[in-house]
């Protein structure tokens, strides 16, 4: 069965984008347009890992994942944040928090998002491809 | 009654002693007619006794005084002597400064004879005074606080017009008091490690907090000096002030301006860059042919946009105390990681030759840093080649933890090596104006190198014979990388 991957950006349209990547590769996709309803998604259908905006109305995603690592049904699902915020506090806030990683939106294309998904399902596998894409949340200059 | 009856037979005193004299001395009959002129007077002035006997002595020295010559000599009649300041020139022409005097010499029958008058050079002294005074009044005049304090006490001894006028305490006020207190001053760093500093180097510069006399704070920039007493003992520090709180609001407002427009041009760059990736890759179905030259052309563009952004977010960063997350990280990794992304970037295998030395080279910097001055490095070397040969990397350890990035391209005139690393330095590199880009990025590995210890320089180029370009950076005292955050 394929795995549910939840993408929470409160804008539609860049959600819907990433739905079309996911789905191209096989994954079951689900939208949330601000924490609230990500939470409730959340309880509700029990996604097997979550794409998490930063700036969004009604509930943060910071607050979204830390209402997660501190409940005890929803700690151990993988979040990945994907943001084109990337402060260098919130930052760290998260991944202290235990996000998996911060991504910068700008620097990721559609595509790389299930092999995102595809190493933490399965972490030992693509270490290699991993740190490829973690190059990829900072830029080179011009 | 004439001249020649008032001041009798004018005969020229006969005292022997006076040629020894190191003053200058001479006589001269009223108003300036020299008459005696000793040896002194010789060798201060360069005028030989032949050559001044009879002269006007003010003409020939050209003589200038506080008062008029007549003056004087109405002052020696009256009261027998006169003493005074007197600018001269000599027989070459240089400035003398004098310190004369003036008696009236008398005949066997008492009348006035002449007038002797004893010169002192006292150029130098007057010199190191007037140096002094103008020093006094430029400080009273600079904007920048000025101030003294003792050491070990550490109490204010001098205090400008401008510490007045910046921190709001009057001189009288401030003397005395000790400078921390006073101005409850605020380090980035503990006031005895910049003490330490002080003794060692004997000069300290660096950025305070202060608090005027009204309660409100303010920035400064500030460069101290330690003066050493005769013994060679630490006995003052001299601290020069300026005042920066407006230029450092503007700073943090431009660059908070700055980051706010780089993250809101993300979200439109993300969303053409996602949807021309999807229809690029087939998404919404096969690309007719005719378009694939055009979704090239836009992808590519996408990317030059988003360098440009990330360029302005760095920019707006540089200063931050977070910018820089240093850790001990494997420069050779970071290299061959960087050209495994130009590879992907460039769509090809692009021709890179990579050399390293078989051990580690471990240097204290910050991956993400280190990775951005690489991607620029080697994009600069591969859009710069004009040959097939490849761009040359090569990486040394000693004596400064070094890579550096050979190209084979136009090579830059020498005229033009001191814009390089100037902020849109590429405006005055004509060779270099076809290729697309602000020229922020040699501007910016600069500024990311020094944030981290390092420098990014040109260290060859000519024009026909490509360049090399040399990052250094710090070496770790620890023989192996930390791990990554993320992977702790």
């Amino acid at each position: 069965m394929a795995a549910t991957v939840l993408v929470v950006d409160d804008e539609a349209i860049v959600a819907e984008m990433y739905r079309l990547a996911l789905e191209r590769t096989g994954y079951r996709v689900l939208i949330a347009l601000d924490g609230e309803t990500a939470l409730e998604t959340i309880t509700a259908a029990r996604p097997d890992f979550i794409f998490l905006d930063v700036r969004m109305p009604k509930m943060s995603g910071v607050e979204v994942l830390t209402r997660l690592v501190s409940d005890p049904m929803t700690r151990n699902i993988p979040v990945v944040m994907l943001s084109n915020y990337d402060d260098p506090t919130i930052v760290r806030q998260s991944l202290s928090l235990g996000a998996k990683e911060y991504l910068v939106k700008a620097g990721m294309l559609p595509a790389a998002l299930p092999t995102v998904v595809a190493h933490w399902l399965t972490p030992p596998a693509s270490d290699e491809l991993l740190s490829r894409i973690k190059r990829r949340t900072t830029h080179p200059v011009s | 009654m004439s001249e020649s009856e008032l001041w009798g037979s004018g005969e020229r005193p006969v005292v022997p002693l006076v040629h020894l004299a190191y003053d200058a001395i001479f006589t001269f009959v009223p108003p300036a007619r020299i008459n005696y002129w000793a040896g002194g007077a010789e060798r201060l002035y360069g005028w030989s006794a032949r050559e001044a006997l009879g002269k006007d002595v003010d003409k020939m020295l050209n003589s200038t005084f506080d008062c008029p010559r007549a003056q004087v000599i109405d002052e020696v009649i009256r009261k027998g002597r006169w003493a005074g300041r007197i600018l001269r020139r000599r027989k070459d022409g240089t400035r003398v400064v004098i310190d004369a005097r003036c008696a009236l010499l008398r005949d066997a029958d008492g009348k006035p004879s002449a007038i002797a008058e004893v010169n002192r050079d006292v150029t130098a002294e007057h010199d190191a005074l007037e140096r002094e005074a103008a020093k006094t009044t430029l400080l009273e005049l600079a904007t920048e606080a000025i101030f003294t304090f003792s050491l070990p006490e550490s109490e204010i001894t001098y205090w400008n017009g401008g510490a007045a006028r910046m921190y709001g305490w009057p001189s009288e006020e401030a003397l005395g008091r000790q400078p921390y207190s006073l101005l409850n001053t605020e380090h980035d760093r503990p006031r005895l490690q910049i003490m330490e500093e002080l003794l060692r180097s004997g000069q300290w510069a660096g950025t305070m907090v202060q608090t005027r006399r009204d309660g409100t704070k303010l920035v400064v920039d500030g460069r101290w000096s330690l003066r050493l007493d005769e013994s060679g003992r630490p006995a003052s520090v001299l601290e020069v002030n300026r005042d920066m709180t407006k230029e450092r609001a503007a700073e943090v407002a431009k660059s908070n301006f700055l980051n706010l427009v780089g993250h809101q041009l993300r979200t439109p760059l993300a969303l053409m860059k996602g949807y021309v990736s999807l229809i690029a890759n087939g998404t919404y179905g096969d690309l007719p042919t005719g378009f694939n030259q055009p979704v090239k052309v836009v992808t590519d563009q996408l990317g030059e946009l988003e360098r440009l952004i990330e360029s302005v977010l760095v920019i707006s960063r540089l200063g931050q105390e977070d910018f820089v997350e240093p850790r001990c990280i494997d420069l050779g990794s970071e290299v061959e990681a960087a050209i495994q992304r130009a590879r992907a970037r460039s769509g090809t295998m692009a021709a890179i030759a990579f050399n390293a030395p078989r051990d580690a080279v471990v240097v204290d910097g910050d991956s993400r840093l280190v990775g951005q001055i690489m991607d620029e490095l080697i994009d600069n070397a591969l859009g710069h080649s004009t040959s097939r040969d490849p761009v040359v990397i090569w990486l040394t350890g000693s004596p400064k933890p070094s890579v550096y990035v050979r190209d084979h391209g136009v090579g830059i005139a020498i005229e033009s090596h001191a814009y390089l690393f100037e902020r849109f330095g590429r405006r005055n590199l004509p060779q270099f104006s076809t290729r697309s880009g602000l020229g922020l990025g040699l501007y910016l590995c600069k500024r990311l190198a020094l944030a981290m210890g390092g420098d990014v320089t040109l260290e060859t180029s000519s024009p026909g014979a490509g360049s090399t370009f040399r990052f250094s950076i710090r070496a770790s005292s620890h023989r192996r990388p930390s791990p990554r955050p993320t992977e702790a």
